[in-house]
């Protein structure tokens, strides 16, 4: 059960619930904030306070102001319109991310939400209601409107949602789940649609995701150094320390608990004094990306527990103040930095992929890891499959954050794009997985010619056991894509590194 | 010497070469003279009957429902000019500002603009006795036109702004004044018609192809160096393969390299080797440089139109009084193959650094010493050269971004789409530079080796070559200070004495 007080949301409280399914709850403290705020609110209604979205238009029509009348159906058009969204639907796993990062907002007590909206969220969640959301359509400000109202359609009962599995008119399935309908009064539809909820529990899924995977790439790149004889002084801790970069430490140690116990790691292999710098600098190249990911993983938990919304309300000052703490920008930024780091471990990967390949480099491998020369080509035409993934990856790492387009009228004439980043770093990350996967299998068939000759790591040699689950060494040609495509999804799975870990240990303790 | 008679119709890269480069001087068509005079008493008799017309009696862009009074129409030339002399950066070069003149006074010649005659002339003598406008390089959206570049040389026109003359920069008046050049007074319409255009990209776009040109020769003579070098094979230049593909860029390589290796006992020696096939970079020589040398044609055919154009707006018609206002000043046709040259020219250095290595590397060198220096490990010979090459590669790729997917609203919104075409064709120059000295390090690295093989074996267009380069920079027998000898290489270049060399061996090869 996750208690949602505001603060203290994670990226792995989030991967719980929007991914496993996790419990939520209001914390006492939490509802009566709501309330305080909504009774300030329901004040200045009464009072015919003019306040931004609440009962004046919106973006270029903010000047506009509605009568009494008019307030309540606003909110339903309001929804309506922002409902603009297109293509395919987003996963689950993202939605539900978005509804919990949305709970956490209300959980303030500055939105002016009624308590009923903030509820209902947390019951969709716990009951497994989740609303059908298409995946394009934000620009990133003001927040994450077009995707956020296809959530907010389910508080008037209207839209669709998933339920058990199947797509059903929302209605229907908030009834077999017997969520009662809050519908929507003033405010009600702003405050479940303004902020960058989407693009943030994204990030978050994706950071959490990305983390996995560069210690997977560190597992690869432990076992493709010992593949290739590598000298392992290197990743001497000291060596690290002294230049100072948190990553660089922790992948060091990393690398060197997989080694650990095997011939190479204990000097019992003749290796060369310099290697070349994709198999020398792999702790600097991944630390690098670690570094960048903790950048990333602050900023967005600090969005995670923030008020990203407009305008926001302060009861205990009797004020409401609007501003733009919607705009998605301290998120896209880090992201775009996230995803392209990605992109470059993937690039490190795929030169010792080369390196395994490639006879003049393999310190005595057979060239394109295949006895039979001439007749088989081994595995010459995977790194053809890695490369053009990473064509793809590099260009998909152009910053999406520069690309603002100017929206509604200008008003809204600068905007993040953070969505775009969002998207496309599941995109780099799915490239990612399929290249490591080829890592992997090259790096245990380069192992498999060594078996005879010393002793691997023990991180290493259960690496390699894994993947012999899935893979089988290649004696004779076969089609490669069906072992391709395997390993990208054992990479996806993470079934390497958690074998890895109960052997050596968490790869991030260091 | 003789003119250049321009008559707004027959200017194409070799005349812009002649007149931009070599400095040839210009003069214009009896014809020519004529419709200037036509259109511009169309112009006059707008003006004495006081009918509204776009940018004759009108404000501009957003302000263009403004009508100017009779008696502000001349002050309003004024102020157009002044107002859109903004722009920041470095001056373009010499040859560029002198391509910019020349295309725009080829652009009044077909009558349309609406200019006196005096504004034509104005521009013949100072193209002739080189009076070269200070143009700032940034600063164009690439429409309406290049605005603000083109403002500066309307300054110069008027006595205002600065110039260079005789290799100084002074004011504007000045460098007039000591060409003997009379200041002009713009009237009715002729602000607009100066500055409104894309000369300033075609311009750039016209120089960065006669480089491109030489960059696709030289490229071709140097890979025909690495080819003996890496004792590769000839065959992929077979006649027959290009025909079974027959794209014309494609069938150019292959008989260039044909004729470049032509009785080259290297490659005649391992006719029968038992090496099969080269790798890509030599192999696929005529499917990547062809494809580079069908961009540059077809670059050059939309440049070439655009030099005989009218980019202008808004555009004077003789029948009636018919002034329309359209779009030609959008740059986006020279911007689209501008991009796409950034593009092309890329990939001969791609593919040249790929030889380069190929050349240094014991596992693929067949038998050169490492990184081509004997004493390897005491002397790193040839090692850091490819680390340069890979350098400028690199920063290509970051050039080789299109500019001209950019757009950028300006004017309040009226002009809400741009071309970006300006920045697209500068790109090109940049990228160019770095091409030349990536083909310079494969220059020097294929001599150094056609050394250690022994270079009689070597074609006689090769020999030519080698000789003629090693007359400006020698064998590298131990490590020395190795920039001046890139520096030297890339002039030999630059310079079309590489291209001149080899040629009077092959004769003209294709481009």
């Amino acid at each position: 059960m996750v208690v949602i007080t505001g603060s203290g949301l994670t990226i792995e409280k989030l991967i719980k619930v929007a991914r496993f399914g996790e419990k939520v709850k209001l914390h006492p403290k939490a509802v009566e904030k709501i309330n305080t705020c909504r009774e300030m609110l329901e004040k200045k209604v009464r009072a015919r306070e003019i306040m931004y979205g609440v009962n004046t238009g919106i973006g270029e029509f903010s000047e506009v102001v509605l009568n009494d009348d008019q307030v309540k159906d606003f909110q339903k058009y309001l929804i309506y319109n922002h409902a603009a969204g297109i293509g395919d639907p987003a996963p689950l796993e993202y939605v539900r991310g978005a509804m919990l990062a949305r709970i956490n907002v209300h959980a303030h007590g500055n939105s002016g939400v009624r308590i009923e909206i903030t509820q209902t969220l947390v019951e969709l969640l716990n009951k497994g209601v989740t609303p059908f959301v298409c995946q394009k359509g934000s620009v990133g400000a003001c927040g994450d409107l077009a995707p956020m109202s296809q959530i907010a359609l389910l508080m008037m009962g209207e839209g669709q949602a998933y339920y058990k599995g199947k797509l059903m008119p929302a209605k229907e399935a908030m009834d077999k789940a017997k969520i009662p309908v809050p519908g929507l009064q003033a405010r009600d539809g702003l405050a479940t649609i303004n902020g960058s909820n989407v693009l943030t529990a994204m990030s978050a899924i994706f950071l959490y995701d990305a983390d996995r995977w560069l210690k997977q790439a560190e597992i690869a790149a432990a076992m493709s150094l010992e593949a290739l004889k590598a000298n392992m002084k290197p990743y001497t801790r000291l060596l690290h320390e002294v230049r100072g970069f948190k990553g660089a430490v922790r992948s060091a140690e990393s690398i060197n608990k997989i080694v650990s116990g095997g011939d190479l790691k204990e000097g019992r292999v003749k290796c060369k004094v310099q290697d070349a710098y994709s198999m020398r600098s792999t702790p600097q190249v991944i630390g690098a990306a670690h570094d960048a990911l903790a950048y990333a993983r602050s900023q967005v938990e600090i969005e995670l527990n923030g008020v990203g919304d407009n305008p926001i309300f302060f009861p205990d000052k009797n004020m409401q103040l609007s501003g733009a703490n919607f705009q998605g920008s301290p998120v896209a930024v880090p992201m775009d930095m996230a995803g392209y780091c990605i992109t470059m471990v993937s690039i490190l990967s795929e030169r010792r992929l080369n390196r395994l390949n490639n006879p003049a480099l393999s310190v005595g491998l057979p060239a394109f890891l295949t006895k039979g020369a001439g007749m088989f080509s081994g595995l010459m035409l995977s790194q053809y499959t890695a490369d053009m993934q990473i064509t793809e990856q590099k260009l998909l790492s152009t910053p999406a954050s520069i690309m603002s387009i100017p929206a509604a009228a200008d008003q809204e004439d600068f905007v993040s794009m953070g969505m775009n980043t969002a998207i496309k770093n599941f995109q780099i990350l799915d490239n990612a997985n399929g290249i490591l996967g080829i890592e992997f299998m090259a790096a245990a068939q380069a192992l498999d010619f060594r078996k005879e000759e010393y002793k691997f790591g023990k991180g290493t040699q259960k690496a390699k056991d894994v993947v012999r689950k899935y893979v089988d060494f290649l004696d004779i040609d076969r089609p490669l894509y069906k072992d391709h495509t395997q390993m990208k999804a054992l990479v996806r799975s993470g079934e390497i590194l958690d074998e890895v870990e109960t052997i050596v240990g968490r790869l991030e303790k260091y | 010497m003789n003119s250049f008679e321009l008559n707004g119709k027959n200017l194409d890269l070799d005349s812009f070469k002649m007149i931009v480069l070599n400095r040839m001087p210009v003069s214009i068509s009896t014809l020519s003279l004529k419709k200037i005079n036509a259109c511009r008493k169309i112009v006059e008799n707008i003006i004495d009957k006081n009918i509204v017309r776009y940018g004759i009696n009108t404000g501009f862009g957003k302000f263009s429902s403004v009508v100017i009074g009779k008696k502000d129409t001349v002050l309003l030339q004024k102020k157009i000019i002044l107002s859109h002399a903004v722009g920041v950066g470095i001056p373009f070069s010499e040859e560029v500002v002198r391509g910019i003149m020349l295309l725009k006074l080829n652009s009044f010649l077909q009558g349309y603009s609406g200019v006196r005659i005096e504004v034509a002339d104005t521009l013949i003598a100072m193209i002739n006795k080189n009076v070269i406008p200070y143009i700032p390089e940034k600063g164009s959206v690439g429409a309406s036109g290049d605005l603000a570049p083109l403002s500066h040389m309307a300054l110069v026109m008027t006595g205002k702004g600065k110039a260079y003359f005789n290799g100084k920069l002074i004011s504007g008046k000045a460098a007039m004044n000591k060409a003997g050049i009379s200041i002009l007074e713009l009237r009715q319409k002729e602000g607009l018609a100066i500055l409104n255009g894309t000369q300033v990209m075609t311009s750039i776009a016209a120089v960065s192809l006669l480089k491109a040109a030489n960059l696709i020769k030289s490229a071709d003579i140097i890979g025909a160096m690495s080819l003996e070098a890496l004792k590769g094979s000839l065959s992929p230049f077979d006649e027959r393969i290009q025909k079974a593909r027959p794209h014309k860029g494609q069938i150019s390589t292959a008989e260039n390299f044909l004729s470049l290796l032509k009785k080259s006992e290297i490659i005649l020696a391992h006719k029968d080797c038992n090496k099969v096939q080269d790798a890509y970079s030599l192999r696929c020589i005529p499917q990547v440089h062809g494809a580079v040398k069908d961009t540059f044609n077809h670059a050059r055919t939309v440049v070439e139109t655009e030099m005989n154009s009218v980019t202008d707006n808004p555009l004077v018609f003789d029948n009636g009084h018919e002034v329309i206002s359209g779009g030609n000043f959008h740059g986006e046709p020279v911007a689209f193959v501008m991009d796409f040259m950034s593009i092309a020219i890329s990939e001969l250095a791609n593919i040249s650094e790929r030889r380069i290595e190929y050349m240094l590397d014991t596992a693929t060198n067949d038998g050169l010493p490492a990184f081509l220096t004997s004493k390897g490990g005491l002397n790193s010979g040839f090692m850091m050269t490819q680390v340069t090459a890979a350098a400028l590669v690199s920063e290509n790729k970051v050039l080789a971004h299109p500019a001209s997917v950019d757009s950028i609203p300006t004017s309040a919104n009226k002009e809400d789409h741009v071309s970006m075409g300006t920045h697209a064709a500068r790109k090109v120059l940049d990228i160019e530079d770095n091409v030349e000295f990536v083909l310079a390090i494969e220059l020097l690295c294929a001599a150094q080796s056609l050394d250690f093989r022994g270079k009689d074996g070597s074609s006689p267009a090769v020999k030519k070559v080698h000789d003629a380069l090693r007359s400006k920079v020698k064998f590298m027998k131990n490590d020395r200070f190795i920039h001046p000898d890139i520096l030297a290489s890339a002039e030999f270049i630059r310079n079309g004495s590489l291209a001149e060399s080899a040629e009077s061996v092959t004769g003209k090869l294709k481009t």
